[in-house]
């Protein structure tokens, strides 16, 4: 069966994005036979982060009505390190890098750099999230905690939020390392694309986040 | 043959690099593009938060520009998505979520602005409703920003300064003291004046004690010889008495002039110089003063009509507000009117605090006098 699906669709990748394909084989009219598994695993998951973007939509909705609610208390200007929010995006931008050579690396099935790239991306995003951590203590240490202000519980929701998931990235990250050097690529192919495209949404949130919350947040 | 290797022509999912016709060379160039353009987007971004390059009201458009660009950058050079047909089911679930992030985002940006229009806090309402009845009985005259008039602080005694309190740019209130001159001889002359006026009241006793005692004779005797001596003792009693008012006098002096040895600020103001240091020697009435004083208060005169001239009266509060500063006002009184040409005009002074001095003489002023 696969055999028979497999011959004409080699014959198509000369022209992949040709349109009006006229072989009558075209997508999602059940002519072609059901998707791969990879494209179904990954598309599923494609539409959980997109899920997941639309509850940060919330958060950042939230955060932005709050931004200037400081009920006369510390406000962006007063709180934030534009240094340290800088170093952050660095980290979170290396780290996302770095996890698409570990995809690359994947690809050729090549376990050395596989495991070095996933390693240096998990070091990154621990990186960051200490940043975070040290953010966070000294704000409440200050009396700048989340009961302060309605602008500040929007900040710890929102940015803890996408804190919670780089932590839960890494928890996944660690996990996935040890099973890919315990029983190699086959079983773990599959987390490895899931968690490359995780990896990437919670960087492309964090665009959103240091430039509403940090960057517009510190002219209000 | 598994599925992964099975790739099926149809569609791609997103974060594909292993799609047929691509190489290893390709994975890394663009993720190597994607890096530096995102990092290049994000260097932009922080830059021009720390710029005055682009005008101030645009830079949050311009940060929302390029937090799009590297979104973009990162679905395409990382996500790998494009509008290619094996795209399709990609770009349009995604297409969907941007739908929904919008809807939700500046859903609630736009009905909280709205709603945030329509109810004011208290604080805010209270405030609108005096503005507006205030409106009603309120009359409004332009003026300009008179020269702050400033305070020359001199010595009033001569000596040596021992300390300097004071100095420009300091913020003073009246009666402030800025420096001190030597206060030794001053207090040593309070004593010795105080000691002759002791001296002389000592002598008017003795003196009234006697022409008590010779009146007191007198009347005994009835001699007239003894009436030219209480005569004389009562001429006695009237010089003593002058001497000792002028003792008295000199005494008032004395401490006036040690009272003077501390110079004192006369009004609230900002010290503008200074001209004196610790161990100079200064004489009374120089011509260069110690310090000058500009006054926390400035004045603004309005010409205005008759007709507004008659309900207007010394004492009304007055808000002014200038346009080179807008958002900033300034409370004030009416502290002079002062008719020209028979009534037909008015000269308006007013008084308005300015302790950080942001009023500029010649300054167009609009003021707002409201009648209780």
């Amino acid at each position: 069966m696969t055999t028979t699906i497999e011959a004409p669709a080699l014959e198509r990748h000369a022209a992949p994005y040709r349109l009006g394909r006229a072989d009558g084989l075209a997508t999602g009219h059940g002519e072609a036979g059901p998707a791969s598994k990879r494209v179904v695993v990954a598309f599923g998951f494609w539409i959980f982060l997109l899920s997941d973007i639309v509850m940060f939509s919330a958060f950042f909705a939230a955060h932005a009505v709050l931004q200037t609610a400081t009920d006369g208390g510390p406000t962006g200007r007063d709180l934030f390190n534009p240094t340290r929010v800088a170093i952050e995006t660095a980290c979170l931008l290396a780290s996302s890098f770095t996890c698409g050579l570990s995809a690359l690396a994947t690809d050729a099935r090549n376990h050395v750099w596989t495991q070095a790239a996933l390693l240096v991306t998990g070091l990154l995003g621990l990186a960051f999230l200490s940043l975070e951590a040290q953010e966070f203590a000294a704000m409440i240490a200050s009396g700048a905690g989340p009961e302060r202000s309605a602008f500040l519980s929007s900040f710890f929701a929102l940015v803890g939020l996408h804190g919670a998931h780089v932590s839960v990235g890494l928890l996944w990250l660690g996990t996935m390392m040890a099973q890919l050097f315990v029983k190699g690529f086959e079983p773990v192919i599959y987390r490895l694309i899931c968690f490359n495209l995780y990896w990437h949404v919670l960087d492309i949130i964090w665009v959103a986040i240091f430039t509403v919350v940090y960057l517009i947040g510190e002219g209000r | 043959m598994s599925d992964f290797e099975g790739r099926a022509a149809e569609d791609v999912a997103p974060g594909f690099m292993d799609a047929p016709g691509r190489s290893l060379r390709d994975g890394l160039f663009s993720y190597s593009a994607g890096f530096v353009l995102a990092a290049a987007l994000t260097a932009a971004a922080f830059f021009i938060v720390r710029t005055d390059l682009i005008w101030g009201p645009g830079i949050v458009m311009a940060l929302v520009s390029l937090a799009i660009a590297q979104i973009g950058v990162h679905l395409v050079f990382f996500l790998h998505l494009t509008t290619a047909p094996d795209n399709t089911n990609n770009a349009l679930a995604l297409a969907f979520g941007v739908l929904i992030v919008t809807l939700v985002v500046g859903g609630s940006l736009w009905i909280m602005s709205h709603l945030a229009h329509n109810v004011m806090p208290d604080r805010m309402m209270a405030k609108m409703d005096l503005d507006s009845m205030a409106a009603e009985s309120a009359l409004r005259i332009e003026g300009v920003v008179a020269p702050r008039e400033t305070r020359e602080v001199g010595a009033r005694v001569a000596g040596v300064v021992s300390s300097v309190r004071c100095d420009a740019g300091m913020h003073v209130e009246a009666g402030r003291l800025c420096a001190e001159i030597d206060p030794r001889p001053f207090r040593a002359a309070v004593d010795r004046k105080t000691r002759e006026l002791q001296a002389a009241q000592a002598r008017l006793d003795g003196d009234q004690a006697r022409r008590g005692a010779a009146r007191d004779a007198l009347e005994r005797a009835q001699g007239a010889t003894r009436s030219s001596g209480v005569a004389r003792l009562r001429r006695s009693v009237e010089t003593r008495e002058r001497r000792v008012e002028r003792a008295s006098a000199g005494v008032a002096r004395a401490e006036a002039e040690l009272a003077a040895t501390r110079i004192v600020s006369p009004i609230e103001g900002t010290i503008r110089s200074r001209n004196v240091e610790p161990g100079r020697e200064v004489a009374a009435k120089a011509k260069t003063p110690l310090f000058v004083v500009a006054p926390d208060s400035v004045r603004i005169a309005a010409r205005i009509g008759a007709a507004q001239s008659g309900r207007i009266v010394i004492g009304d509060k007055v808000v002014i507000t200038v346009d080179a500063l807008p958002g900033q006002s300034f409370d004030g009184t009416v502290t002079k009117i002062e008719p020209l040409r028979e009534g037909a005009e008015a000269i308006v002074d007013m008084t308005a605090r300015d302790p950080r001095h942001a009023l500029e003489p010649g300054m167009a002023a609009n003021a707002r006098i409201s009648k209780q």
